[in-house]
């Protein structure tokens, strides 16, 4: 059809002039082949999905789990082999901002902190912004059955590069990071939009070294 | 010299455009919707050519963990092909140890999860089935016994079964391992 097309708007071919209409066209639609294969590069590897819940700082995918998928977060799960938490196991956030706004930089000090969410159990991770481990070390996570508790029904984790009292998880010594927070067999419900940004803790920058 | 005019010249430029940007929008779309299928690193991908089919595998922490993963979760995994027959999961429950567990196809697709509350008289027993493998079950069932399995239908028959349960610190992880390899992942060749 695009011959055809080139045909009628061009004057009548020659030889040589078929071979060059050839050559433009192949290379026209390899050139534009490339340029949508680019454009699918960068929505995965820089993008967020379409069908994103922001909550407070917190970012979560509340379809992953599910059939109802949305096929860029499905596309980018499956690219970088990532496993989503079923809809009946849980709900997973992640935040690289602090609830402030700002990027996430392992060279402050940060306090996680707020009501308990209301899960079975929930957890709290520290992660490259590629969602590797950060290292070996064991003071990475928390789970809600190790916390220190002020009071029953608060919590309070401090993120430093070195060692805290109570709850501690432990920074680099610089650059950004992820932290995922994941909710456990929880009462919550993303799929009703009802969820707040008090219902989740919040992430407060202490100091900046 | 070209004797085009402007005008034409113009027209063949729009034209030239819509098309680079249709081929290059068709080409976005069918690369995103085909990834999940392709993609060489996802997680169906990695454990179909790491792991045989049905038998359950505790994966190290160590040394197997997907982007994401919850380090505080031990996980396991049991990939399965639907073609020769159904696929049960079975086994024992602790009471009040969290265990997951989500079964997704070949193509990323969760289409089923669940916990240990959904396990029976503290016991796991799942079949994984195509719809033709739930019809013959379903006749063969007895009209006076109830069902006392959980039959899960299957979209396709590839996928795999991602098992996880809480290690509550490291120090629990040998509790954590032996939990998981309390169930058992076969396949059974008549239903």
């Amino acid at each position: 059809m695009i011959l055809t097309l080139w045909c009628r708007i061009s004057r009548p071919p020659k030889n040589e002039l078929i071979v060059r209409q050839l050559a433009f066209l192949f290379a026209l639609c390899l050139g534009s082949m490339c340029l949508g294969l680019g454009i699918t590069y960068l929505a995965l590897t820089r993008g967020q999905g379409f069908d994103v819940l922001h909550i407070g700082p917190w970012v979560s995918a509340p379809k992953s789990g599910t059939l109802d998928i949305e096929p860029y977060t499905k596309a980018m799960m499956a690219r970088s082999g990532q496993i989503p938490l079923g809809i009946a196991e849980g709900m997973s956030f992640s935040a690289s901002r602090d609830s402030q706004g700002r990027p996430l930089n392992a060279s402050c000090v940060y306090h996680i902190s707020g009501a308990e969410p209301s899960a079975r159990v929930w957890t709290v991770t520290l992660l490259g912004r590629d969602g590797q481990a950060l290292g070996n070390s064991d003071h990475h996570s928390l789970t809600s059955q190790d916390l220190v508790r002020m009071s029953p029904s608060s919590f309070d984790i401090t993120l430093a590069s070195y060692a805290r009292p109570l709850n501690w998880l432990a920074l680099p010594k610089g650059g950004s990071f992820l932290i995922m927070l994941r909710l456990y067999d929880s009462s919550l419900s993303l799929s009703s939009g009802a969820l707040r940004a008090s219902d989740l803790p919040r992430i407060e920058r202490e100091s900046c070294s | 010299m070209s004797s085009t005019s402007p005008a034409r010249t113009s027209s063949r430029f729009i034209f030239w455009g819509f098309v680079v940007l249709t081929i290059a929008t068709a080409t976005h779309i069918a690369s995103v919707l085909l990834m999940p299928h392709v993609a060489p690193k996802s997680a169906y991908q990695h454990f179909a050519t790491t792991y045989p089919a049905h038998h359950l595998f505790v994966l190290d922490p160590q040394t197997e963990h997907a982007p994401f993963d919850d380090p505080a979760l031990l996980h396991a995994v049991c990939v399965f092909d639907l073609s020769d027959g159904p696929v049960r999961l079975r086994g024992p429950v602790a009471a009040d140890e969290l265990v997951t567990m989500s079964m997704q196809s070949d193509a990323s697709d969760v289409f089923y999860s669940l916990t240990d509350r959904s396990a029976q008289q503290g016991r796991f027993d799942i079949v994984l089935l195509t719809q033709a493998q739930l019809d013959r079950a379903e006749a063969s069932d007895n009209e006076d016994e109830p069902v006392q399995e959980q039959r899960i239908l299957t979209p396709s028959l590839k996928g795999f079964i991602y098992i996880q349960t809480l290690m509550e610190r490291p120090s629990s992880r040998p509790e954590a391992q032996a939990r998981l390899s309390a169930l058992t992942c076969a396949q059974e060749r008549a239903h």
